[in-house]
């Protein structure tokens, strides 16, 4: 390592804001929200000090103490000490504490001065103590504690100026660590109350603020009624916030098609434009809306610390079903989409309750999956209003999704059931932050980077599956002399039809089953698929995909897939990402199993009731 | 809670007429409930100073049967079982002797899992892990 370069690392407790300081400092874009283990794998960054010196950053996860025997914390000691394979050692510790929290953090700090390591201490979230009127006597805490203390605020731009100022002015090598060694556990506690009682005062324990909200949110009735009135409000926006704009997109896409159609000449160029591109691919783009939508109450509900109080609410509900409370957090990303989720699992302690939430990860309806509810209830379900303020399809959606993790609960409770009885106990032990409002540039950052990942995937994988769809469904040409529409002497039209023995019992008609295919590539190209196989199957050049759906299949068709799209076994993707959180093959051919087999009972049962009462 | 319970927890926070300091700042809402209640059991109060054989001061209690509201010391933190990760875990968030506490919530289902502050930190603890947690009613 050159002279002028310098590696320092960001420790601390969970939630202190270590991911938002580094943001800070590098300039990155590392996601932060309000709840303990957020970042679960280790960040690095760089960024150059007015000096002109490079420094490298080093983001680790949070830790509470080094002496239990969790492998998170046993890998950040490593690193640490430089004894991790692969790491070099930093120069610099930035010990991270929250400065309304000082009881707890200053623990962890005097531990982290115990590696005998060149430390400083950024006291974050300043702002927040101010606020709560805490007093914090920083040259008496920095005499008595023998480092360097800096104060930041990691959510406000320029907050990391004096840390920056002091990591780039330091002379590392002369930076002191206290070698004094006593591992006594109730030794660090008295000596951080002495440390409070000389430097800290603080008018009330907690803030007030918080306590009133929780008085209402944990609430033993009115917490879980609340609870259930967010998730509710939530997938309503999504549906009466996003409906409009994708209308209006599809709308300029029809409108496109048509264009194209009347400028360029007849031939597979005008066909694969019209109803491979503009159809298929319009048709995907126009759900981009109803993503953010959902994104955003994600976000919102992420940052402000709302999310550790439901798993609080909810903990011994899924302690029932096999699973814990610090499940609620990787399902409810697993709505936007199962990967997150499933990395997000990292955070669960328990080895078998994480398994059990991988597992049952992906029957949460991820927003891949929204089109697909979006356009099939668009076409199927009426638009009415009941009981003046519920909109009936907005109540369909709310079903879907409700259907996922009553699913969960299902298999969650079966797992149980199944598994060996263990005489290990299961813990939650976990921390509920105080409340705090999202910052717009937090949700304007999360939502720019969501949107750019739809877009990729939209211009890349997707765009591909549709090409080759348009391809397969215009290629062979009919036979001369034939009879039958065009498309069914395609391999599409040959493809489909084999399936369809299959799904048959589902009442899928070939296009669907057809649909399905790239589906398990992308969720979203079942919409694009169809659009495009309908697009070419027609004889007017661009028709509604809403009209061509309403008119080929029946209700019951519809109802049952939206159930085989709630339950069936997810995306490539996820697979691969279950199989690497694992390290198990078996574990990957268990949840595609499991899931093919509920949907299709569960699709097979909506069509033949569905048939009945039609 | 139980109506023994509460007696012997009014008892053993009760031992002078002033409620404790740091219970008058945090839950007025409570302290109005629980005084005239007090004072419908200052009789026993001075029955059980009298006949402190059968007294319950200076009694143990778990965390797990801790009221809700109510102040209280951890007196020590138990290993179920040799090496217990869960002991050693809650210790490390400082739930060492000499350290006050208490139940701000329940949960909605059994009461489980509890809502535990102590110093300006709340813990989710589910009742086996807070049954490892020994308390006294603090005293002034």
């Amino acid at each position: 390592m050159s002279d002028s370069s310098l590696r320092i690392a960001l420790v601390g407790n969970p939630n202190c804001g270590k991911t938002a300081l580094f943001n800070l400092l590098t300039g990155g874009r590392q996601k932060v929200a309000n709840y303990a283990g957020v970042t679960v794998e280790r960040k690095e960054g760089r960024f150059n000090a007015p000096s002109g010196r490079l420094i490298h950053v080093l983001d680790l996860p949070g830790a509470y103490s080094f002496e239990s025997l969790s492998p998170d914390e046993r890998i950040t000691r490593e690193i640490l000490l430089g004894e991790h394979p692969g790491e070099a050692k930093p120069d610099l510790i930035v010990c991270v504490a929250d400065a309304t929290n000082l009881r707890l953090h200053l623990r962890f700090v005097l531990e982290v001065q115990r590696l005998g390591r060149p430390v400083v201490l950024a006291l974050n979230m300043m702002d927040e103590a101010r606020r709560r009127g805490i007093a914090i006597d920083v040259a008496q805490l920095q005499q008595k504690l023998g480092i360097p203390i800096v104060e930041t605020i990691a959510v406000r731009r320029g907050g990391a100026r004096a840390l920056i100022s002091l990591i780039d002015e330091r002379n590392v090598e002369g930076a002191h660590a206290r070698t004094a060694i006593s591992s006594d556990e109730v030794d660090l506690h008295a000596e951080v109350r002495s440390l409070l009682a000389a430097t800290v005062t603080m008018p009330r324990a907690t803030d007030a603020r918080d306590d009133a909200i929780d008085r209402w949110a944990l609430h033993p009735f009115f917490g879980p009624v609340i609870l259930a009135i967010v998730m509710f409000f939530v997938f309503q926006a999504v549906y009466s916030l996003g409906k409009p704009m994708t209308d209006s997109i599809g709308d300029g896409f029809t409108w496109l098609g048509t264009q194209a159609a009347t400028w360029l000449p007849d031939g597979p160029l005008r066909g694969f434009v019209a109803d491979g591109l503009l159809s298929g691919l319009g048709t995907v783009l126009g759900f981009l809306p109803e993503i953010i939508v959902l994104f955003f109450f994600i976000l919102v509900l992420e940052e402000s610390g709302y999310l550790p109080r439901a798993a609080f609410l909810l903990d011994r509900m899924m302690l029932a079903v096999g699973l814990t409370g610090r499940s609620f957090i990787p399902l409810l990303s697993s709505f936007a989409c199962a990967i997150p989720g499933i990395i997000g699992t990292r955070s669960i302690t328990d080895p078998r309750d994480r398994l059990a939430t991988i597992l049952v990860a992906p029957l949460m309806t991820c927003s891949a999956r929204l089109p697909v509810y979006a356009l099939l209830i668009s076409a199927f379900i009426p638009h009415r209003q009941l009981f003046g303020i519920f909109n009936l399809q907005g109540l369909v959606l709310f079903a879907l999704y409700a259907a996922g993790i009553i699913g969960a609960m299902a298999v969650g409770w079966t797992m149980k059931r199944l598994r060996r009885s263990d005489a290990q106990e299961h813990a939650l032990l976990m921390e509920l932050p105080s409340y705090r409002l999202p910052k717009a540039r937090d949700l304007v950052i999360g939502l720019l980077e969501r949107s750019s990942i739809f877009l990729k995937r939209l211009t890349g994988v997707i765009l591909a599956l549709t090409v080759l769809m348009w391809f397969i469904s215009t290629f062979p040409s009919p036979p001369a002399g034939a009879t039958g529409p065009a498309i069914d002497y395609s391999i599409a039209g040959y493809l489909g039809r084999g399936l369809q023995h299959l799904f048959a019992p589902l009442g899928f008609n070939w296009q669907i089953s057809l649909s399905l295919i790239p589906a398990f590539a992308a969720r979203e190209t079942a919409v694009a698929t169809l659009a495009t196989v309908y697009a070419v199957g027609s004889d007017a050049d661009t028709v509604g995909l809403g009209h061509a759906l309403v008119a080929n299949f029946s209700l019951a068709s519809a109802l049952s897939m939206l159930v085989w799209f709630a339950f069936a076994p997810q995306c490539m993707s996820t697979l691969a990402v279950i199989r690497r959180e694992t390290g198990s093959r078996r574990n990957v051919v268990i949840a595609f199993g499991y899931m093919f087999v509920v949907a299709y009972v569960a699709s097979a049962l909506t069509y033949q009731i569905a048939r009945l009462f039609s | 809670m139980t109506p023994h319970l509460l007696t012997r927890t009014l008892v053993d926070s009760y031992p002078e007429s002033a409620a404790p300091e740091g219970r008058r700042s945090n839950d007025d809402q409570l302290d109005a409930r629980v005084v005239p209640l007090f004072r419908a059991l200052c009789v026993k109060r001075i029955y059980n100073a009298n006949h402190s054989h059968l007294s319950f001061n200076r009694k143990l209690m778990r965390l797990s049967d801790l009221g809700k509201g109510i102040t209280a010391v951890v007196e020590n933190v138990d290993d179920m079982h040799a090496a217990d990760p869960i002991a050693r875990r809650l210790r490390d968030l400082g739930f060492v002797p000499g350290e006050p506490l208490r139940v701000v919530a329940h949960g909605p289902w059994g009461a489980d899992p509890l809502l535990v502050q102590i110093g300006s930190t709340r813990f989710a603890l589910r009742r086996s892990e807070a049954n490892r947690v020994s308390v006294r009613q603090k005293e002034e």
